[in-house]
């Protein structure tokens, strides 16, 4: 794994809007720097490949199990899982509906086995620049090189592969009206109606529950049938409109199961279930416990995005600001990012659907130990 | 965890027959089910296809048709993919049952808006 620098396309800020990613950074990050950046990539060899890809389909089928796990033993008031969500995260992993993708977010620095920091299992954005808009630059600037990258193709695949279960031929797409997150949903729109469907996308405040018919509709009051929401759970289930989701046959990607996982306490029951698995990292709910004796971070249980993390290692703390953690806290045994001309790099992992395996990856980089939404995507390539 | 499998398709049934001959895929029939398509079909009694009015007396309303749809594929039970724009009205002109309504839409004013999203004001959104 090495980090090299290259000039970037003259044009890339008209070339990466043309491919859809209307935020690219510069003013957008705040110090001007760019949040696509393709003034460097990471070159990785084919072996290193392969390893992130055998971690990433060997953490999904962990995660499965640890899911499993917290069913089991109920372990929903440790996750701070509202009574509410509690059935539906039951119904939904016994009837199995779809489940799209989710992103393994893991330390790896071409010498250890990568280790699993978090897996945003429920919302993952970031796709249209792994799918997408790197494979374009590969093009551009290696086109005799390889990329590991097959989101897209999969995710088209996976729509098509659904459409038996899925309630009707129609996908409803809703979010908020963040920039980031309205071209990943308009991304995904795309992949859907290149496997047949048809698609419409409304913010999420516009959606409606109607009360003579008991279903949720969209704002020209068309019912719910399949929907895409890029919007958490652990929010859905703590709004107005959760009292009325166990009533209504809206078919939710991704469905509610996955809360489990991409609640961070489903790091600890991991380590609970694999101690010592080379992928994992040792991590505890609520109390460090042994972690106090060395190096290790704080995070929230529904933290998202780097936020209110707290990083303690090498004799000082690192934190950053947020509005997570009343649920409480879990706390990860600290692992050191690699670091390449004073940058750190994280790989995010991709799965698309659970049978085909580990779909691609990009990584972030930045100078801070905690790593955000504001991380700079760094392009890839390999062999 | 989920095993899906690939749908095959097939030319099959949902056939409806005009006077004249046209044949006619019903959009609530469970091999060509298509869901905005149905809820109009059976919010006017009867749908258009290929720009043809096709009169139809639905009984269960619109759910009905989609438990069948919904058992039919978990069964098994093979498709036949229609595009969406064969059951399109064609411009200018009305439903047949004479609802001017839109495509599928439900009694408005029993609607509540608002119910998800108030968690996303203020953050940066809801992808992570």
């Amino acid at each position: 794994m090495q980090r090299r620098k290259i000039a970037p396309r003259e044009n890339w800020q008209q070339v990466v809007e043309s491919q859809g990613l209307l935020w690219h950074g510069g003013s957008g990050t705040g110090d001007g720097s760019p949040y696509w950046n393709e003034s460097a990539y990471y070159e990785f060899t084919a072996k290193e490949v392969d390893e992130l890809e055998a971690a990433t389909n060997e953490l999904d089928r962990m995660c499965i199990d640890a899911g499993q796990q917290v069913i089991d033993e109920k372990l929903y008031a440790k996750f701070g899982i509202p009574e509410i969500a509690i059935p539906l995260i039951e119904q939904s992993w016994e009837k199995e509906p779809p489940s799209l993708y989710g992103r393994f977010d893991l330390a790896y620095d071409g010498r250890n086995p990568p280790k699993l920091l978090e897996y945003n299992a429920d919302t993952p954005t970031s796709l249209l620049e792994a799918a997408v808009v790197q494979w374009y630059w590969l093009q551009d600037e290696f086109p005799k090189s390889d990329q590991f990258n097959s989101i897209h193709e999969r995710l088209v695949a996976l729509w098509k592969e659904f459409r038996p279960y899925l309630r009707g031929s129609h996908i409803h797409f809703t979010s908020t009206d963040d920039v980031e997150d309205g071209y990943t949903v308009a991304y995904l729109q795309d992949t859907a109606q290149q496997a047949g469907f048809t698609t419409s996308a409304f913010e999420i405040g516009e959606l409606g529950w109607d009360h003579q018919q008991n279903l949720f509709v969209d704002p020209e009051n068309r019912p719910l049938m399949s929907c895409f929401k890029l919007y958490p759970w652990e929010w859905l289930v703590n709004e107005e409109g959760a009292q009325y989701i166990a009533q209504s046959d809206t078919m939710w990607i991704e469905p509610a199961w996955k809360m489990m996982l991409s609640n961070k306490c489903i790091l600890a029951v991991l380590w609970d279930k694999f101690p010592g698995h080379p992928n994992l990292l040792e991590t505890y709910i609520d109390d460090p416990g042994p972690l106090r004796l060395g190096d290790f971070v704080t995070k929230p249980k529904w933290g998202r995005e780097g936020r209110n993390v707290r990083v303690y290692a090498a004799g000082r703390t690192e934190e950053t600001g947020g509005d997570y953690g009343e649920e409480g806290y879990i706390h990860q045994r600290y692992v050191k990012l690699p670091e390449f001309d004073g940058r750190r790099a994280i790989i995010g992992s991709w799965m698309i659907g659970h049978e085909e395996g580990a779909a691609g990856m990009g990584v972030r980089e930045g100078e801070s130990m905690i790593l955000g939404n504001l991380s700079e995507f760094v392009p890839h390539i390999f062999g | 965890m989920k095993r899906s499998t690939k749908v095959e398709i097939a030319l099959v049934a949902g056939l409806a027959m005009s006077g004249c001959g046209r044949r006619a895929y019903d959009p609530c029939a469970p091999q060509t089910f298509n869901d905005l398509a149905c809820q109009e079909a059976v919010s006017h009694n009867g749908y258009y296809y290929g720009g043809h009015w096709y009169p139809h007396t639905y009984v269960g309303g619109y759910s009905s048709y989609y438990n069948g749809y919904y058992s039919y594929v978990r069964g098994g039970g093979r498709i036949t993919q229609i595009a969406p724009s064969q059951w399109g009205r064609p411009a200018g002109s009305t439903a047949g049952a004479g609802s001017t309504s839109g495509q599928g839409a439900s009694s408005g004013g029993s609607v509540s808006r608002g119910v998800f999203g108030s968690t996303g004001h203020g953050s940066s959104g809801g992808g992570a």
